[in-house]
């Protein structure tokens, strides 16, 4: 009976020990792991790290026509560290995950059609991370951020597939629409000219 | 009883260490066109005191962070990663804009055999109110290695 309970305390201690050694990262939401496709051309307003800009934008080279969708994406990073009175926790000692890092990641979109917000997506992710003081690995708060801000581009990403139907409409149909229209009527204009359209066609497309 | 005392004492000194002791904070009055302006400072905390570390951006030394300092660091703008090393590794990135004033409040986190660099990118208020409690620490030299 005695053995019986010393192996518990042993097979307990191993837990806690091997529990201790490990390090908890939690994003609370959870990014979406699937993504559809999706891919939008305009004008980016963005100077920060490519890596953070969602995959479904395509940037175009500028241009002044007002009618080319401008999408502008801002990010933010805010840090929080845990309770200094941790210091003071024995259980800390036993494994116990009692120091950690709060990273809150932001990120907005705004989509601009003749200068005007026509759309806007926002998203928030919180990465939580804890360990105990027996790890050496954990990842950095550079690293969080850079988990937080990959999950933000990820949502982002999942909100526009959802609304395809819409902004295609609003910004591919609409658009495309747009050059027809002028193509045709430029087409008219030149053909009653000079009979010929070859030139301003080649002119007009993009 | 008084051969005691400086042995009781000494250790005591060497936990808490010094704090800073250089020219008292005066704000940088015209930031260089193109830059950024990041004030590294450690409060003077007597938790973690006796711990020092090198603050580094890649493989370039900044400063030599002890507790009561602070230095002006001009950092170009976008992101940018400071770190630092005792007995384990701790960093942290931002974005800077030119013109723009950012405060990194550096401490001392628990450890196992010492404690660890704790990074925080502080609000104007909490930043401004504590930087100018800390004295000017010398600009370190050479290359850190991670």
């Amino acid at each position: 009976m005695r053995a019986y309970g010393c192996g518990r305390g042993l097979v307990a201690s191993l837990v806690v020990a091997l529990t201790g050694c490990t390090t908890l990262v939690k994003f609370e939401p959870e990014p979406p792991t699937v993504v559809g496709e999706l891919r939008l051309t305009g004008r980016v307003e963005y100077n920060g790290n490519p890596e953070y800009l969602p995959g479904t934008l395509v940037v175009v080279e500028p241009s002044s026509d007002s009618s080319t969708p401008v999408f502008v994406y801002r990010h933010d990073v805010r840090y929080r560290l845990s309770s200094v009175a941790a210091i003071w926790n024995p259980l800390l000692l036993f494994g116990f995950r009692g120091v950690g890092i709060d990273v809150t990641a932001s990120g907005l979109l705004e989509i601009k059609k003749n200068d005007r917000v026509v759309k806007r997506y926002d998203a928030t992710c919180v990465v939580r991370m804890r360990r105990s003081i027996w790890v050496w690995g954990a990842p950095s708060q550079s690293e969080l951020r850079r988990e937080g801000l990959l999950a933000v581009r990820k949502m982002i990403e999942a909100q526009m597939t959802q609304d395809r139907e819409l902004l295609e409409d609003l910004l591919v149909r609409a658009h495309q629409a747009r050059w027809t229209s002028a193509w045709e009527d430029y087409d008219e204009q030149t053909t009653s000219e000079n009979g010929s359209t070859a030139l301003p066609r080649a002119r007009l497309r993009r | 009883m008084n051969r005691r005392l400086p042995r009781m004492v000494l250790p005591l000194f060497l936990v808490l260490g010094c704090a800073a002791s250089g020219a008292s904070f005066r704000p940088i009055e015209s930031i260089p066109e193109g830059k950024a302006v990041v004030y590294i400072y450690r409060p003077n905390s007597l938790i973690g005191g006796g711990i020092r570390y090198h603050v580094a951006v890649g493989n370039q030394r900044i400063v030599y962070l002890i507790r009561g300092g602070y230095f002006p660091y001009l950092a170009e703008p976008g992101e940018t990663e400071f770190w630092a090393r005792t007995e384990a590794k701790e960093t942290i990135t931002s974005d800077f804009k030119a013109g723009e004033v950012y405060y990194l409040k550096g401490t001392v986190g628990i450890g196992l055999a010492v404690g660890r660099p704790r990074f925080e990118f502080v609000s104007q208020e909490i930043g401004a109110e504590e930087v100018a409690k800390c004295k000017l620490l010398p600009a370190a030299q050479g290359n850190a290695s991670e």
